[in-house]
């Protein structure tokens, strides 16, 4: 019975795995022919950008047919799809280096900026989303919606640059754009590619503190934009909880005010507010784009910005991919955490 | 050369202009770059190769004319292009011209420490057309192809060599072109020791073989590159030890750490920095001429346009001053002909100005009194766009209405290769810095030729006399007489030529003043880092 029963379970698992593995498979294969098909229809011309503006005509067409450019759109997708089954996504035409390579270095980047600005977000915009719902619309409940609206309005880049002037350039509080000093590059060997963790491995101090220093305010800045998001999604959800009647039942139990909120109210609104930072979460992942341009912060925004203008489309689709994946991978890392939080979701 | 447009939106300015509205007066601490390093804010995202016989944008010459030697050197020191012996310390040309034989300097080591030779020299020549990158179009230009590299390129002793043009050619042609990065020498038992499948190109895209004033010490794409100074240096050793050039895409921000003191150079501020930082203590602004023009073209293949009073009426409607001085003010300065000034046979004289009357006058003597409509295709980008926008209203006051048609600078490019397009604006950056490079696009175009790479021909320009002047210029062995010939094709070009030249740009950057000596651009087309030093 109970060995009949282990086996049902196991068989359930791989069901369950394989179904998964399929899906994650066939939204990635759905990812890149959108991608490699928007690619071929934008009238750009790859074959230019390999051999310049002056080429004659005999050069231009050579070049084509050695780019396999000349063949039908479905058999250049079916070679690009081989390739990228071995992990095989081609050289970026701007770095002229593995599209593999590239990606390996700027999305560390991302993810180091993009993990602290989370952080920053669930920190600060948990506690005013409760807050505000706490005490609505009497001064906290205002204080957090202004925040809030200008998190939401205020544009970026000027966040960014004002941010620079002021605690870099007039206080001179926090180090300046880029992810370290220019006498610190190359201290610590890359293991992760995350400048933090990997000077903290090699016991580089000094290069831990400098990468802190560089990395405070752009993650700030970012982190900025993710509590106006997160406060105002937590104070909804939980305006939405407190109105409940076991809050009432609770109350009436005569249970403490924090013990309500705290315990009983988030770990409802737990399952929400885990999807909520996710989202907030992935779309850091994807690069913020004018953050890492004012900061210059080499990450995958600008990597794949630099690439879209320069029509290098292998970097784009291997970085539209990664980018695709992360998706993936948060979804499924929100699906275990309800399990988690959730038994009715097991 | 299409020098790759600024991607900086006007954003940058934007911010910028925001940042000095929010904090007037604001005064940025001070810190100091080491005595020893040169450091740079710039934009290095164009920067594909560092092969340099695979390079071919401006930011490649900036950093490859510092690491490697060529054959000659335009003298960074002196305003107008003066040709300089590099590794060919001399050369005779044969009984008739079409063979140069360059006596190659003994004594040089490369930073590896092999010494370097006649076989060193004789692998870069024909490297070029062997790895067959964008680049190899200027020696195929010069009948050198990869089939008749062997021959044509030859060793004679170990430090001879000759190569045989497919015709005999100016010696200051090739000379000029031997200066360019493509005519770099590489270390030629390093490279084929990392040679793989394809010659060492993709090694020697990361990775230095060369006997210049620096070599490679780190280079990150999109990130910065770093220069170590090579203390041997036949030249004798440079001023400072160390050269970093970070790439910070963003205006504001560069303009930030320049005045923080973190760089001692901003390479690519806008007139709105440049007007904030001058007259501050310790910050020079200084500008430095580039090979690079920009103009607007006619198609003459579309009927309207291929009445030359129209073409003409049309040059009388650009606001030349406005452009340089309001539009585009310290970013160029007028300049109407296809020779960049500060090269051999520049001319400066500058037949058109504003003039709608004239404009007015012309058009009712071609037919069109009461106007012409036409449409004009640019790139979506800084500066093109920009002077498109000002045409449109220029050309509104001599009665031609113009329709902006902005677009990809590669969509654009595609639709003026295929002869799509009514009026064009462009940016032409010279290749090499002779006169030829310029004359054989913009002045030739041999009848029943059908070739895209040629603006003549993409404008349909029918010239058969101009294109046997321009093919007789580059023959021609005399110096002075070259530079006449080229004065009247120029002449010549200006008065008929579908093509409207309204600036040459020129590279303003912002530098700490204990800075001396650091060149963003000389004649020879490419920054000069070993000049610079510190007070």
């Amino acid at each position: 019975m109970s060995v009949a029963s282990g086996g049902a379970g196991a068989l359930r698992g791989v069901r369950r795995g394989g179904e998964f593995a399929l899906q994650v498979a066939l939204t990635l294969l759905g990812l890149l022919a959108v991608t490699f098909f928007i690619g071929r229809v934008v009238p750009i011309d790859p074959v230019l950008a390999v051999v310049g503006d002056q080429a004659p005509r005999d050069v231009y067409e050579a070049v084509r047919i050695e780019l396999g450019l000349d063949r039908p759109l479905w058999v250049q997708f079916w070679l690009y799809v081989q390739k990228m089954a071995v992990g095989d996504f081609g050289n970026s035409l701007v770095t002229n280096r593995p599209v593999l390579d590239d990606i390996a270095r700027v999305f560390p980047a991302t993810l180091e900026l993009a993990t602290i600005a989370t952080i920053i977000g669930v920190a600060l915009g948990v506690p005013m989303g409760i807050a505000g719902a706490v005490y609505q619309d009497r001064w906290p409940d205002q204080l957090v919606r202004v925040i809030g609206l200008v998190g939401y309005s205020v544009p970026i880049f000027w966040l960014g640059i004002m941010g620079l002037l002021v605690f870099y350039g007039i206080l001179g509080w926090v180090a300046g754009p880029g992810r370290l000093g220019i006498f610190f590059e190359d201290i610590v060997p890359a293991v992760t590619g995350v400048i933090l963790i990997d000077s903290a491995i090699a016991g580089e101090w000094e290069v831990f503190w400098n990468a802190v220093s560089h990395v405070v305010l752009p993650a700030a800045v970012l982190g900025y934009f993710s509590i106006a998001y997160i406060a105002r999604m937590t104070r909804s959800f939980m305006l939405d909880q407190l109105s409940q009647e076991y809050v009432v039942t609770a109350r009436a139990k005569g249970l403490s005010e924090a013990r309500i909120i705290w315990v009983h109210a988030l770990r409802n609104i737990s399952v929400q507010l885990i999807t909520v930072i996710a989202l907030s979460y992935a779309r850091l992942l994807e690069g913020a784009v004018l953050t890492e341009t004012v900061f210059a912060w080499p990450g995958l925004g600008r990597y794949l910005t630099t690439a879209l203008l320069a029509a290098d489309m292998n970097a784009v689709l291997g970085g539209t991919l990664v980018v695709g994946a992360v998706f993936v991978g948060l979804n499924l890392l929100s699906d275990a955490l309800y399990k988690l939080m959730d038994p009715r979701a097991k | 050369m299409i020098t790759s447009l600024s991607k900086r939106t006007l954003l940058s300015a934007g911010a910028a202009a925001l940042v000095m509205g929010a904090v007037p007066g604001a005064r940025v601490a001070q810190a100091q770059t080491p005595r020893n390093a040169l450091v740079i804010a710039g934009t290095i995202d164009d920067l594909v190769a560092l092969d340099p016989h695979h390079s071919f944008e401006v930011t490649g010459s900036d950093l490859l004319k510092n690491v490697y030697d060529q054959l000659f050197m335009l003298d960074p020191t002196k305003d107008a292009a003066e040709l300089q012996p590099g590794l060919a310390e001399s050369f005779t040309v044969s009984e008739d011209g079409r063979t140069f034989t360059f006596q190659i300097r003994q004594g040089v080591r490369f930073h590896s420490g092999n010494a370097l030779t006649a076989a060193d020299v004789v692998y870069s020549l024909r490297r070029p057309l062997l790895i067959n990158r964008t680049p190899a179009f200027m020696y195929r230009s010069v009948g050198l192809t990869r089939e008749n590299v062997e021959e044509t390129v030859r060793q004679l002793g170990d430090f001879t060599v000759s190569v045989t043009f497919n015709r005999a050619y100016a010696p200051s042609l090739i000379q000029n072109l031997f200066t360019a990065t493509i005519a770099s020498v590489v270390d030629s038992r390093l490279v084929q020791q990392n040679a793989g499948e394809d010659m060492g190109n993709t090694w020697l895209n990361r990775n230095s073989a060369a006997s210049g004033a620096y070599r490679i010490g780190r280079y990150q794409p999109n990130e910065s590159y770093t220069l170590e100074r090579n203390d041997s240096w036949w030249r004798g050793r440079a001023n400072l030890q160390r050269v970093i050039v970070r790439h910070v895409s963003e205006a504001a921000t560069q303009r930030l750490l320049l005045e923080r003191g973190d760089v001692d150079v901003a390479r690519n501020l806008t007139p709105t920095d440049i007007t904030a930082l001058r007259g501050r203590p310790n910050l020079t602004i200084a500008e430095f001429p580039r090979g690079t023009i920009q103009y607007f073209s006619a198609n003459m293949t579309f009927p309207l346009l291929s009445n030359p009073k129209v073409v003409e009426a049309l040059k009388y409607l650009v606001d030349y001053d406005g452009i340089a001085n309001n539009l585009l003010p310290g970013q160029v300065f007028p300049h109407q002909s296809f020779i960049p000034r500060a090269i051999l046979g520049a001319v400066d004289t500058r037949p058109y100005t504003y003039d709608p009357d004239r404009a007015r006058r012309l058009l009712a003597e071609a037919g069109h009194g009461s106007g012409i409509a036409l449409t004009i295709d640019t790139a979506n980008s800084f500066p093109s766009l920009d002077v498109a926008q000002t045409l449109q209203a220029s050309m509104a006051r001599g009665g031609v209405r113009l329709e902006v048609l902005p677009a990809t600078g590669a969509q654009v490019l595609a639709k003026f290769r295929a002869r799509n397009h009514q009026l064009f604006i462009g940016i032409w950056g010279l290749g090499y810095p002779d006169p030829h490079y310029n004359a054989d696009s913009f002045a030739h175009n041999p009848p029943g030729a059908d070739n895209p790479g040629k603006l003549t021909w993409r404008n349909g320009w029918d010239i058969p006399e101009l294109t046997r002047r321009t093919e007789a210029a580059m023959t021609e062995r005399d110096q002075n007489a070259r530079a006449a010939i080229y004065r009247q094709i120029q002449e010549e070009f200006m008065n008929t030529s579908p093509f409207a030249i309204f600036a040459q740009q020129q590279v303003q950057v912002a530098h700490r003043s204990n800075l001396t000596g650091y060149m963003a651009s000389s004649p020879g087309l490419s920054a000069i880092y070993w000049l610079a030093n510190k007070g």
